[in-house]
């Protein structure tokens, strides 16, 4: 009788023990982050009237499919000052680009925000990578920025002429200028001057009885030499989207001029067209 | 006005009536001491009809019809008897006796989800798990979410309970499972969040989790589940009750994610009185919660008081009425500092601290017209004011929930319990974020339980709803409902369930507009209300009357799902439908106890374990959904003896799958280990234990780290 009831006991106590044991055999969850990149910004010029922050962004790949897929720094750096140093904890890995990103007080933040992006001179101006691991955990970089980048100080306005209703499966569909053609899916990325994405349908400039939105675009004075208007389906990615139309005359802006009369015209068409 | 006049009349007739008819009285003893037990629920099978006993073990039905009755008497902590082939007498008072036996294990306990209606969880056809007052006191919980996160199949991801992966995670507005308070919903109106501080956990008799879609009884909400906490009666002969708790919060596993030298600490006071003085019974209670909380802006005062007072009718009508308030005052820890800074926030959310104010309240008035058809009537009235954590100058508003309901139960042959009604809701909400909206929504109701055999029980039941947005979108909801239980031989039972359920859009999730860091919260005003079928097959065997096993099998198709989606090109939030989704997978749950001696001392051991596998996907997008987990398993074994008492739980959900706000944040499956320990002295018990032995840091959600170790301790008395 007693070795039945013991049995009891030591299974209970054995339970106990077993799940002791499991639980210090494995690690305690979610444990600090090892690597370390600190960066020193050097600043140039001033800090736009409209910037509501700066944050540092670390992405492991370079396109990153969404702007969730970075790290970033917890809260905006200082934008008062000529040189800041900061640093951001990450894990043991390989990070394909650094950059800033610039947030505005008046307009949705966009990718064509980056107000410093640091290239690799060794291969092909892509962007600047590093690797964190346990012989290196630390890593340090210089990143210099021109406050001007942001300055939107010109624009450039037309029509953008649909050939058809937008699509059901329409994410967003953005207009945007380039300082250069883009040659490949990284370039529309790394020589975007600046970006609109309220185009649409809801949009307070678009004519449903024309199928057509007025937009204007704002974009630092120089030279604009491609523009071209995407469409991203829903659940796309950073790099999903389409060109439906585009406007590849080269154009010198000057300060504060408005460029109007760049009409664009579009064809959805073309989204099909690019898978075949 | 001229529905108030109606119940009046109907109440006087009803009183009258009964009056006319015959009594049955007797006694409840424990079966080992021959005791007599106090609160021990006494019901006449296929009636209305029921009491409890008082501190003699006595309880008396009055005005049952002449005519054969089985009887049934339960208490917490006792197996339930049933008495069959009872005869009432028109000429004698008939007299009967149960003798209880303990159990550590309560099998089959009463519920009212299923069916509106008082009946043993083994006679529903849908899978439902019950927490009696014993287990809550046990666990020493600070507030609701602590007792529910045990119930197998339960997840919680912050606030937002998941009943079989049913919620995920919608950033607090908008719940997929619907919460009652004795049957009355308890949702904010504008933003269909849970307030689990509502009422001290004291207060409480029995919860009560359904699993799977409830709409055709309960209504909007009732999509992925029900939870009913149902709170204590006032006692036959008066009880005070008083208890202390207080816990310490360790320092952080890691050295570097400290973050303060000063203590972390909580301490909860409660104090309540139930008393019965002949027909009329007040429960009173007022509580206290204080806590540092264990991070940054996790400090809070919450305070409790509720009262509910009833009174019988010589006719054996009765009427209850009960308030609850709560007031909050706490900060808002939305996302970390970093994953370096677990348990900071950044210094521009240092100011996100708010007072939540609810009021929640109802009256029900119960009418017997006979032992086989009664009328209930209730309002109710949730006043709930949102405050302003969002650290920006804006004024909110109160939001109110007004709620009527009619409902009848009619036993018209002794195969079948009808059970039919009609309920109006009304919510409605404003602030400058939002604007100001009202929505309406009626709904008849009508359900049939036919037991087809002695063991076989049938229920089919229908629902319309009609909700109305005031000056919007108008919605048309059909809830249908097919259940079987079918009890094959003495020791196993089938059940088998199809049901609907719905919930339309709280006033947030279509109107809100917001910026919050970075991201900008967009209205969706055409949002349609999400629907879901529910199917739910499962096996319950008795291997002994100390070990049973439950296995179901589940499939919740949803259309329309309601779920928070993210612009990651536009840094937009704004709540859509997803055309389709599905939840599906088997739960296996048991529980055994046995009883012996041991160096001639007598011990009691118990084991419960819960496992759910689950498979969620989006069928629109064909990925998982988001913010569930696939498995979940909890397993909880006791030791007793004598007045002592020793816990000790584990509790485990996979890495979740997919998040919305940082997927390159690190995931890692959930492992908390507690335990407990218990010692009785009289009318005193004295508990401690540690919350998370084991220093696992677990985030549910992105950036939002649970507590780490926690010694706890209390005191808790009742004269």
């Amino acid at each position: 009788m007693l070795k039945k009831n013991s049995l009891y006991v030591l299974l209970f106590v054995l339970i106990c023990i077993t799940g002791l044991y499991i639980q210090c055999n494995i690690d305690h969850g979610i444990s600090p982050l090892p690597g370390e990149l600190s960066v020193r910004i050097i600043f140039r010029n001033e800090a736009p009237a409209n910037t509501q922050g700066i944050y540092l962004t670390v992405s492991p790949e370079f396109p990153p499919h969404a702007i969730n897929e970075m790290f970033h720094s917890p809260n905006s750096l200082p934008i008062d000052k000529d040189t800041v140093w900061t640093e951001i904890a990450l894990p043991f890995g390989s990070y394909e680009a650094v950059a800033l990103w610039w947030y505005s007080t008046d307009t949705e933040s966009n990718f064509a925000d980056v107000l410093g992006l640091p290239l690799d001179l060794n291969n092909n101006l892509l962007p600047l990578g590093f690797t964190l691991s346990g012989e290196k955990p630390q890593y340090h970089m210089d990143l210099y920025v021109n406050w001007d980048r942001m300055k939107r100080d010109a624009s450039i306005s037309g029509k953008i002429q649909f050939s058809g209703p937008f699509p059901d499966n329409s994410m967003a569909t953005a207009v945007a200028a380039y300082q250069y053609k883009p040659s490949s899916d990284i370039h529309y990325l790394l020589w975007l001057k600046s970006i609109d994405f309220s185009v649409g349908p809801q949009s307070p400039g678009f004519d449903a009885s024309t199928l057509t939105y007025d937009y204007k675009l704002p974009v630092r004075h120089g030279l604009v030499n491609y523009i071209a208007v995407f469409w991203l389906p829903q659940n796309a990615g950073l790099t999903d989207f389409h060109v439906i139309g585009s406007y590849d005359l080269p154009l010198s802006i000057n300060t504060n001029e408005e460029r109007a009369g760049i009409d664009i015209i579009t064809d959805w068409s073309l989204i099909n067209n690019e898978g075949e | 006005m001229a529905l108030i006049k109606c119940v009046i009349i109907l109440f006087f007739i009803s009183a009258l009536q009964i009056q006319a008819q015959t009594a049955l009285t007797g006694s409840v003893i424990d079966k080992k001491t021959g005791q007599p037990l106090r609160a021990v629920n006494v019901m006449v099978l296929g009636t209305t009809r029921g009491s409890s006993t008082d501190k003699s073990g006595r309880f008396s039905i009055s005005n049952l019809p002449v005519g054969q009755y089985a009887l049934r008497a339960s208490r917490i902590g006792y197996k339930q008897e049933t008495i069959e082939n009872i005869i009432v007498r028109s000429d004698a008072v008939t007299v009967i006796q149960f003798k209880l036996t303990e159990s550590a294990l309560e099998a089959d306990p009463i519920v009212i989800l299923a069916g509106k209606i008082a009946q043993r969880l083994d006679k529903a056809p849908v899978h439902i798990s019950v927490i009696n007052s014993l287990e809550i006191a046990r666990r020493n919980p600070a507030d609701i979410k602590q007792i529910l996160q045990t119930v197998p199949g339960v997840h919680f991801v912050g606030d937002q309970i998941n009943i079989r992966g049913s919620t995920g995670f919608t950033f607090g507005a908008g719940n997929k499972v619907l919460l009652l308070l004795d049957g009355v919903p308890v949702y904010a109106a504008d933003t269909g969040a849970f307030n689990w501080d509502m009422l001290p956990p004291e207060d409480i008799e029995q919860i009560e989790v359904l699993k799977g879609a409830g709409s055709t009884l309960w209504g909007s909400s009732a999509l992925g589940g029900v939870v009913n906490v149902i709170t204590r009666d006032p006692d036959p002969d008066g009880i005070l009750r008083c208890s202390w708790s207080g816990g310490y919060y360790d320092k952080p596993y890691y050295k570097d994610w400290q973050w303060t030298d000063s203590p972390r600490h909580y301490t909860r006071e409660d104090i309540s009185y139930s008393r019965r003085f002949s027909r009329f019974g007040v429960q009173l209670s007022a509580g206290r919660l204080n806590t540092t909380g264990y991070s940054q802006l996790g400090e809070a005062l919450k305070i409790n008081a509720t009262a509910k007072l009833n009174y019988r009718f010589p006719g054996g009508a009765s009427i209850i009425i009960y308030g609850a308030f709560s007031r909050v005052h706490r900060g808002y820890f939305v996302q970390w500092k970093g994953p370096n800074d677990p348990y900071e926030v950044d210094e521009s959310n240092l100011a996100n601290r708010a007072t939540v104010h609810q009021l929640n309240m109802y009256a029900k008035l119960n009418v017997p017209f006979s032992a086989k058809f009664a009328l209930q009537f209730r309002a109710s009235l949730v006043r709930s004011l949102m405050g302003n954590q969002f650290g920006q100058g804006v004024q909110f508003d109160p939001a109110y929930g007004q709620g009527l309901e009619i409902q009848a139960t009619w036993i018209p042959r002794p195969a079948h319990t009808i059970t039919g009604g009609l309920q109006f809701q009304m919510d409605r909400g404003s602030t400058e974020f939002f604007g100001s909206h009202r929505g309406y929504l009626i709904g008849p109701y009508l359900q049939d339980e036919w037991e087809i055999r002695k063991n076989i029980r049938l229920t089919a039941g229908l629902r319309y709803d009609r909700y109305q947005l005031e000056g919007g979108l108008a919605e048309d909801l059909f809830s249908p409902r097919l259940g079987l239980n079918w009890e094959l031989g003495t020791r196993s039972i089938f059940r088998a369930s199809a049901g609907s359920g719905f919930r339309a859009a709280t006033i947030i999730e279509r109107f809100l507009e917001l910026s919050v860091m970075n991201f900008n919260i967009v209205a969706n005003p055409e949002l349609r209300a999400e629907r879901s079928w529910a199917f739910d097959m499962g096996f319950k065997h008795y291997f002994s009357s100390n070990w049973h096993v439950d296995v179901s099998v589940f499939d919740n198709e949803y259309f329309d799902l309601i779920e928070a989606h993210l612009n990651l090109i536009r840094g937009q939030i704004q709540f859509r439908n997803i055309d389709r989704a599905r939840i599906r997978g088997m739960e296996l749950s048991s529980g055994i106890s046995r009883d012996y001696r041991f160096f001639s001392r007598p011990f009691m051991s118990s084991l419960e374990f819960g496992l759910t596998i689950m498979d969620h996907e989006d069928l629109q997008w064909n990925e998982p959904l988001t913010y569930r987990p696939n498995k979940l398993f909890n397993v909880n074994t006791a030791l007793e003896s004598g007045a002592f008492r020793f816990e000790a739980d584990y509790r485990y959900a996979s890495k979740i799958d997919k998040v919305k706000v940082y997927p390159i944040n690190r995931r890692v499956p959930m492992h908390f280990v507690d335990i407990r320990f218990q010692a009785r002295w009289n009318s005193v018990t004295f508990l401690c234990g540690i919350n998370n032995l084991l220093q696992y840091n677990y985030a549910p959600m992105e950036s939002n780290l649970q507590a780490m170790r926690t010694y706890t301790i209390g005191l808790k008395g009742s004269w």
